[in-house]
Order: structure tokens, then C-alpha cells, then sequence
């Protein structure tokens, strides 16, 4: 196990606890959850190929799950999320190749392609997410504005804590 | 076979993605019956021992109000014994403690984790099997209902909330008894919907909801909250009743797990009656 392993499985532990203790019970207007713990799966490295990378999604969707109470939601959520991650890093990410061990971020994509990335892959975990957790189509407008809601916020923190990673970095 | 081995060889991205779904689903249909125990939830050891060390953490913060509210009720409670009140009657009076058969037992929990804000909501609570918390127990709090225990283990237990799309809970109008369910619509954490109530009763805003006496898991008259909002559509039988919750799910931290000693009696009796009735 190398340090850079270390370190993305710390950050996978520490993005959850955060969103398990801190973020789940903040809530602006009653309804918006940010889901900052997205961005640990996110900044999965390139080169992680798309079997393993449906896996670890399963496993953080369905520790998350185990914290709270919502069975397997949160675990289809992310397997959606990282089945299509390949195809979206093909549309953003950099045209000509990466180092080994390279991380998805602003960095190495440059600000507006991560914006747009991340924005994807949010709306298609929060589509998925709140769609399953509603179960039905009875509330059909009020589910799709949280997911509007909820994603706005989602991509604004998950850039912004981007933004302050890249920032000690260089420091 | 040849085909078939190349069919997964060519497909196994999908297939495995397909799998990851299917188990999710699995996981998700289990959970969706209320009766059902769930395999994944937040009674067991890590996550029951992560939400308790940050539920101790954080309770300094709120002991203050946590205080009056405790001081509040003690005081209530003090108002409802024997001995605060005076015999008016001068009636002479038996009081026999074999007439009375005790058939709800009370003991206090505290709330570990706690949400608002998912269409389904759960309370993670600091009381296990060990202290005699059995599923469907009531919860309840100082102001009001709370919800119904649904998984244990031996040192935690999870409660579905009020706040919850299988929530059902049977209600009535404290002033002239006419009973309905109540639901969750997922909107609003503050209120909550009452159904089935005839629109020739008469209601008025501010009246007090109360649990009726058909649940075999709440104690009756227990208080859900009070009116808030009604109305009836055109051509409908029962009034769109909006009600607003006494219990405020934000702040709760101790609440009162409620045994009903009498419920498997209950339970048995009202089983036994309906399979009867199917026989003939």
C-alpha cells in the first residue's frame, strides 16, 4: 500500500464522517442535503478502471447507508455515478493522457472542465438518489427541485473544497 | 458455451454493474415493508458507537433548554399525582391497588442520531435489547409522539420517526373522538396530514390531535399536535386535515421508550378474531 493509497482511503474516511455528522443535519429551507462525501469518489485516479471503480462505490454508498437507515440508496446511487464516470473523464478530462496515479481535480483538469464534471456526476447520483428514496412519481416537481436544489449546492461545496485542497497544496 | 463465454467477456462491465444494482435494489425492497427488519441500519456497533460519541459531545450545547424542558414536565407530572390534589367529593373511597393492572411501563432513552430532512426518517436511540427495548415499542418525548422502534440490538435501538412514508398512526380529535390516520407527506418536518375524518364534523382551527385507543403501540391519548389547517375539495367525503406537530424533531435529545405490557394479549386476541372471520 503506498502513501497516495493512505492517503485517498483517509480522505474517503474523512469526507463521510464529515457528511454523517456535520452535513446531514444541516439543512437550508428544510429539504437540500448537501453530499460533499461524492467528491471522495470524484477524485478516484484516472487509471482506476471501471469495475473497481463501481466497487468502491458500492462499498462508500453502502457504509453510508449503514449511518443512515436508507438500505441500499445510496449504494445504487453510486454505482450509476461511477458507471458513467469513464465516459464523462473522457469528455472533460485532459485530451493528452495523464501521469500515473493522477487525480481527477482542478488541477489536473483546469477549473471549468472539473465544474462541468462534477456537475454530471452530481445530478446523476442526486436524480437517482432522491428519485429512489421518493419511490414513486406522486410528488414528481417537489423531487426534482430538490435534486436541482441539492445539486447547485452539492457541485458549489465540492469545488470549493476543490479550491481550498489545491490551495495548502501549493502553500 | 463458447458464445455464452464470450457474450460475459464482452458484457462484464455491464453484467457486474447490473449485479452492484440488483443487490442495492434487493437491499432497498427489504427495507420498504415496515414489518420487515432491515439488514443495513444504524443499530449496530460502529455506527451506533460513532453517532453516540458525537450525540455525547454535542449535548453540552443543548442542556440548557434540554433543562427547562425536564423541569417543565417534572412539574406537570407533579400536578398529575394523588397526592397534589385535594378530595372534594368527601365521598369515602376505596383504593384498591389489585383493581388496577399497570399496562404501560415508561423508561427513559437518549436520541444519538437523528434526521428531518429524508422522506424517510430514523432516531437512532442509546437503549438495547440488554435494557429491554423490543421492536415496536413507542417512543415518545416530552411534548408528544415520536415514532416506533424498528430494529434493536443489544445496545442500540433505531425508531422509524413520525417522519416517515410507512408512518401510519392512528389519531384522533381529542373533542369528539372521531378517529383518523396520519401521514407524512415529506414536505415540511413541522406538520403532518390527518385523513379519513367525515366532512360533517365540525373542526376548528387550534384543536389538540391525540393518539386514539385502537394502536396497540401507543398509550391513548397521548398528544400528536393540533390543527393547523383544513379543507375539503369539491366533491370529496373527507376533509384535507393539516396538522402541526407538538413534538419539535430538531431539538429532540431524551425521550421515553413506552412498553405495552398488554400488547402480545392484544395482538394475539385481534389475530386469532380475523383469521376466524376468514374460515367462514
Amino acid at each position: 500500500m503506498t502513501i497516495e493509497t493512505l492517503k485517498i482511503l483517509l480522505r474517503f474516511i474523512l469526507l463521510m464522517l464529515i457528511q454523517v455528522l456535520l452535513l446531514n443535519h444541516i439543512n437550508f429551507s428544510g429539504f437540500i442535503n448537501p453530499m460533499l462525501y461524492t467528491l471522495a469518489l470524484l477524485m478516484v485516479p484516472f487509471e482506476v478502471s471501471i469495475v473497481s471503480g463501481m466497487i468502491i462505490g458500492f462499498i462508500t454508498g453502502i457504509s453510508l447507508d449503514y449511518f443512515m437507515n436508507s438500505a441500499g440508496m445510496h449504494a445504487s446511487a453510486c454505482v450509476l455515478m461511477m458507471y458513467v464516470r469513464p465516459r464523462l473523464l473522457k469528455a472533460f478530462g485532459p485530451r493528452d493522457g495523464y501521469e500515473p496515479e493522477a487525480q481527477p481535480s482542478i488541477k489536473t483538469m483546469g477549473n471549468m472542465e472539473f465544474l462541468y464534471f462534477s456537475f454530471f456526476m452530481v445530478i446523476i447520483h442526486h436524480s437517482a438518489l432522491f428519485f429512489i428514496e421518493a419511490f414513486s412519481m406522486q410528488h414528481f416537481f417537489f423531487t426534482v427541485g430538490r435534486i436541482i436544489l441539492s445539486t447547485i449546492f452539492t457541485v458549489l461545496l465540492v469545488n470549493i473544497t476543490q479550491y481550498i485542497m489545491y490551495q495548502t497544496k501549493t502553500r | 458455451m463458447r458464445n455464452l463465454l464470450d457474450f460475459l467477456y464482452k458484457n462484464y462491465v455491464f453484467l457486474v454493474f447490473a449485479l452492484l444494482q440488483f443487490v442495492s435494489f434487493y437491499l432497498i425492497a427489504n427495507n420498504t415493508y415496515y414489518q420487515r427488519a432491515s439488514i443495513v441500519n444504524s443499530a449496530n456497533a460502529v455506527t451506533g458507537g460513532v453517532y453516540k460519541e458525537y450525540a455525547n459531545a454535542n449535548e453540552y450545547v443543548g442542556l440548557r433548554s434540554q433543562n427547562e424542558a425536564l423541569s417543565k414536565e417534572n412539574a406537570m407530572l407533579h400536578n398529575m399525582l394523588v397526592d397534589a390534589h385535594l378530595d372534594l367529593t368527601k365521598l369515602s373511597q376505596l383504593r384498591n391497588d389489585t383493581l388496577y393492572k399497570q399496562q404501560y411501563h415508561y423508561f427513559t432513552a437518549k436520541v444519538i442520531n437523528n434526521t428531518v430532512n429524508a422522506r424517510n426518517n430514523y432516531i437512532t436511540i442509546n437503549k438495547g435489547s440488554l435494557q429491554g427495548v423490543r421492536r415496536d415499542m413507542a417512543v415518545i418525548g416530552a411534548s408528544g409522539i415520536v415514532g416506533i422502534v424498528q430494529n434493536v440490538s443489544p445496545h442500540y435501538c433505531t425508531a422509524m420517526s413520525l417522519l416517515h412514508k410507512d408512518s401510519r398512526i392512528s389519531a384522533r380529535i381529542k373533542k369528539n373522538e372521531y378517529f383518523g390516520s396520519l401521514t407524512w407527506s415529506g414536505t415540511n418536518y413541522e406538520y403532518a396530514d390527518l385523513n379519513d375524518i367525515p366532512k360533517h364534523v365540525k373542526l376548528a382551527k387550534g384543536d389538540t390531535i391525540v393518539t386514539s385507543a385502537y394502536s396497540s403501540i401507543f398509550p391513548e391519548g397521548i398528544i400528536i399536535g393540533r390543527i393547523d389547517k383544513f379543507e375539503i375539495q369539491d366533491a370529496a367525503n373527507f376533509y384535507n386535515i393539516r396538522v402541526k406537530l407538538a413534538t419539535d424533531y430538531k431539538k429532540l435529545t431524551h425521550v421515553y421508550m413506552v412498553e405495552n405490557l398488554l400488547k402480545q394479549e392484544q395482538d394475539t386476541l385481534e389475530v386469532k378474531s380475523k383469521e376466524n372471520g376468514n374460515d367462514n
